[in-house]
């Protein structure tokens, strides 16, 4: 009965999204339909699973995920080995892996004793390998998902902050340093925040000035020298759009002219629309914000936020309500997921983060995600109701 | 662990609402914005171009006229480089006379070309699928009556506008602009103002709907009628079939109509473009419009100007007689050749005229003086550059006193040169054009009206700057070369009607034939129409010139 109750706000969601891909392409709605059944089916058999005898294994979560990352890389054709073939299906091993990823991450810090600088370390070094591999296929955006949940979970288990900060300022730094704007506002934020430690800690500080600076002067050689073209235009194009018709700049100009248009209530009956008419792109993944945006306006877009928000807290009150450690992880890890995949995909469609392929959390179109997602639901569901 | 967790979940609303604070400016601040691009996006405009006006002739043919012609359009951004050259290919396209880049922006159709024939469209048509975003529809466009392409160097041509007169002219991509001729000087009159249609289409270029909104129909162009005689133009062309360069300017000079403007060899209009490379680099040079840009020595006729120099100085009267003409004369240390061998013995002045006697010019020029001569032909106001509506019309050239000093040097300008001047031989040159003026003028005692092909607001007057008390002489004289016993053009003398007129034949270093060169007005007593005849490497004046103006004349008064 409460897993029911559990599912109803996901399940709101993604009806939006199957209703979108409906209007879209029917094709896309036969297909995602099919795959939200079978999500649908997996949140309530995943749910009667029982982790608690093996939870603590934390290197057979490690040793799972990484088989998966490792699969595209052997058996996957073409240049980017990002999904593979099973049965005529695309399967993105990837996605899969994030379940054991947050698993493994429960399970290792679910010891207080690891929440230390070096269980930390170890940590961070059993991810880099994770990082590593994603990094590899090439697949930027899922790389920096591992990050994004490696990073809350590790907050959000106790790790001195401190600590965490040395390590995320490098990528951080580097990211910034594609904007001034950020990049001067990221120094400006580290000085006060070293101000305000209780300690002055001058060879700390001296530590994090050098991560900034290098790090950020660094960026244009790996800009140069190992971002892909397509990556290198994408970013290109996020800073002008307006000059870069033909790239994914144009394809963002477009988002915001369907946003735009739709205005308040949005423009359901129009038949000359932006999606109608095919001039928003990719409307089925990376752009179904904007697709939904502009067919049910900011009002509807509110209330999608309100519906996200809803979940997010849902996730939380676990983490709150729980006893058991690893379930407590568990949940902030399946809620940083979730952030992730709401927060960069909308920031891509309003035109404040590159396009990267980062699908828009239970509603862009993609079997692997969308039963990656009721997956970590379900799982998340049945720690609760048996570990209460 | 709660504590942090919900660090999170704040920071990630506080995430949401700086979201939503960014969509109410995209969806509630900027929505109209959005809306019109939006709107930019899926309306494109195609355009609908102005019918060009038609120019007539005097009795209203239409010579230069429209018919219907295909046109290829492509929607910018839709079609890749290699399909747009593939399709440059097909059109038969080797560039476009603007950068396609530069009108992209504005993102409605363009104009890849006019005036595609039947067969390369049909080509394209079975293709069509490969190209989306482009349109093939029928638009007017410029055509020339072929039956009167003797006027096509009147007319001019069209030509798809360079980027540049797109830019200065306000003019639309595709847009023509005329060239040469009537074309050029009237360009913005003839040309209408475009219209335009809405097309709806989807980001691939497909048109989604036709006219959403209602088109907004063209204007054509102002009709233009001129003072061009188009059968008279064809008449002429036939009389100078057995020639093959040559010039005719019929002329009133009471209003300045133009009835005839002919040259040889002419371009066709309607080939011009196709043709030019080898029209270019043709020997007989058909791009030069003789009637205005080429420039003769008017060889004897301008015995009527070194006439009126004398009277005007009063160097000789009617009645004055010089030594008679033995057929030679000596002067300096060198013998002086009159045409007639023989000679033409003791003339008067209009008799010298008639005859067009060499030796009579030659004392006449040397009564004058060198100096004085060129001094009062500068003074005569003659209109060597007449100001015809058509475009580089090329001055004639009169040569000044300081002009031979500087050309020859101070103590080398001797008087034997005015010898050579007095008959017309030497640097002096005329345009046809400027020859049927001054003719006029002649006629007319001393005034004309400026020549146009297409009547001015106000007529300007040209004028000698000469008494008309002396042209009687001159006049009588031109009265005899048709009606006298002597007459050099006496052939050409009819019974109703009195012609009168000057032959020449200016010996040009090209040919070993002379020019051959009339020029006449006609009736005697009030002068109606100018005839100008030049017919290159021909031989003289009386022999095929005159000839060719005496038909003309006929054909004018309908005399069989």
């Amino acid at each position: 009965m409460r897993a029911l109750k559990s599912i109803f706000i996901p399940l709101f969601i993604s009806i939006i999204g199957i209703i979108e891909l409906a209007r879209i392409n029917t094709v896309y709605f036969e297909k995602q339909m099919a795959f939200l059944v079978l999500a649908i089916l997996l949140y309530f058999t995943v749910i009667k699973i029982n982790l608690k005898r093996i939870i603590h294994q934390y290197l057979l979560f490690y040793i799972i995920g990484l088989i998966l990352l490792l699969l595209p890389l052997f058996s996957a054709h073409g240049a980017v080995k990002r999904w593979i073939n099973i049965g005529g299906f695309t399967f993105q091993p990837s996605e899969v892996a994030k379940i054991f990823y947050i698993l493994f991450l429960s399970s290792f810090f679910s010891k207080k004793e690891r929440t230390g600088v070096s269980g930390f370390l170890k940590a961070l070094f059993m991810s880099g390998v994770y990082f590593g591999l994603v990094f590899i296929e090439p697949d930027f955006a899922t790389a920096s998902t591992f990050m994004f949940i490696f990073a809350i979970v590790s907050f959000v288990v106790g790790v001195d902050f401190n600590v965490l900060l040395l390590f995320a300022l490098a990528p951080l730094s580097a990211i910034f340093s594609f904007s001034w704007v950020l990049y001067v506002g990221l120094i400006i934020l580290l000085t006060i925040y070293l101000f305000l430690l209780e300690k002055r800690r001058f060879f700390f500080a001296i530590f994090i000035y050098v991560i900034v600076f290098s790090f950020g002067l660094l960026t244009p050689y790996i800009w140069n020298n190992v971002l892909k073209p397509y990556q290198r235009q994408r970013v290109i194009s996020f800073l002008d759009p307006e000059k870069h018709r033909d790239t994914s700049g144009w394809q963002v100009y477009q988002g915001k002219i369907a946003l735009g248009a739709a205005g308040f209530f949005g423009r359901f009956g129009e038949s000359y629309n932006q999606k109608n008419l095919r001039f928003l792109p990719a409307p089925h993944t990376d752009f179904i914000f904007s697709s939904i945006g502009e067919d049910i306006g900011f009002l509807g877009l509110v209330l999608l936020f309100v519906l996200y928000t809803a979940l997010l807290w849902h996730l939380y009150e676990i983490v709150k309500k729980s006893r058991r450690m690893y379930i407590k992880i568990f949940s902030a890890g399946t809620l940083a997921f979730f952030i992730y995949h709401i927060i960069f995909n909308i920031a891509s469609n309003l035109g404040l983060f590159p396009v990267a392929g980062i699908p828009l959390a239970l509603l862009s179109y993609g079997g692997t995600h969308i039963i990656t997602e009721y997956t970590l639901l379900g799982l998340v569901e049945g720690m609760y109701e048996r570990g209460e | 662990m709660e504590r942090r967790v919900k660090l999170v979940l704040f920071f990630t609303v506080t995430v949401f609402f700086l979201f939503t604070l960014k969509l109410f400016k995209i969806q509630i601040v900027d929505h109209a914005k959005y809306r019109k691009l939006s709107r930019k996006n899926y309306l494109r405009v195609i355009k609908i171009p102005a019918i060009r006006g038609d120019i007539l002739d005097r009795n209203g043919i239409k010579i230069a006229s429209w018919r219907p012609a295909f046109r290829i359009s492509v929607l910018p951004g839709v079609l890749s480089r290699n399909k747009l050259k593939k399709l440059f290919l097909l059109v038969g396209l080797d560039s476009l006379a603007y950068n396609i880049d530069t009108f992209s922006l504005k993102r409605n159709y363009i104009t890849l070309k006019s005036g595609i024939d039947f067969r390369t469209i049909s080509k394209i048509e079975e293709n069509l699928d490969e190209f989306p975003g482009v349109v093939i529809d029928a638009v007017p466009s410029r055509y020339y009556n072929q039956k009167y392409i003797s006027l096509s160097e009147i007319l001019g041509y069209v030509q798809e506008a360079r980027e540049d007169e797109i830019e200065k002219l306000h003019l639309d991509v595709g847009d023509v602009v005329g060239r040469r001729g009537i074309e050029a000087v009237y360009d913005s009159l003839l040309r209408g103002k475009n219209g335009k249609r809405f097309f709806v289409v989807d980001s691939r270029g497909n048109i989604i709907q036709r006219d959403p909104t209602p088109p907004i129909p063209p204007k054509k162009g102002k009709t233009i009628r001129t003072s061009i005689d188009a059968n008279l133009m064809n008449f002429i062309d036939s009389l100078f079939a057995p020639y093959k360069k040559g010039a005719c300017v019929v002329y009133k000079p009471k209003t300045g109509k133009v009835l005839a403007l002919y040259t040889k060899p002419y371009f066709n209009s309607n080939t011009f473009l196709r043709e030019y490379k080898k029209l270019l680099n043709n020997q007989d040079k058909p791009l030069l419009n003789r009637a205005i840009q080429g420039a003769y020595p008017p060889g004897s006729i301008f015995k009527l100007i070194s006439a009126l120099i004398a009277l005007k100085t009063e160097s000789v009267t009617e009645n004055t007689t010089f030594s008679p003409c033995t057929g030679s004369f000596r002067y300096g240390n060198r013998t002086w050749g009159c045409w007639l061998e023989t000679g033409h013995g003791k003339l008067n002045l209009p008799h010298a005229i008639e005859q067009s006697c060499d030796v009579y010019f030659y004392q006449l020029g040397l009564a004058v003086g060198f100096k004085r001569f060129l001094n009062v032909l500068d003074s005569l106001n003659i209109p060597v550059y007449t100001g015809i509506d058509l475009p580089h019309e090329k001055r004639g050239f009169i040569p000044t006193y300081d002009w031979y000093v500087k050309r020859l040097g101070k103590y080398n300008v001797t008087e034997g040169y005015v010898l050579n001047l007095a008959i017309g031989q030497g640097e002096i040159l005329f345009t046809p054009i400027s020859l049927a003026v001054i003719t006029g003028q002649i006629a007319q005692k001393g005034w004309a009206i400026k020549p146009y092909i297409v009547k001015p607001r106000k007529l300007d007057t040209l004028i000698l700057n000469i008494d008309s008390r002396y042209f009687d002489p001159v006049l009588k004289g031109a009265y005899l070369v048709v009606n006298g016993e002597h007459g050099t053009a006496r052939s050409i003398a009819l019974d109703s009607i009195k012609i009168a007129g000057k032959t020449g034949s200016a010996e040009n270093p090209h040919g070993n034939k002379t020019h051959s060169l009339f020029t006449a007005f006609v009736p005697f007593d009030n002068p109606e129409y100018v005839i100008t005849v030049i017919a290159e490497n021909a031989g003289h004046g009386g022999e095929v010139a005159a000839p060719i103006a005496g038909k003309i004349i006929r054909r004018l008064y309908h005399i069989e």
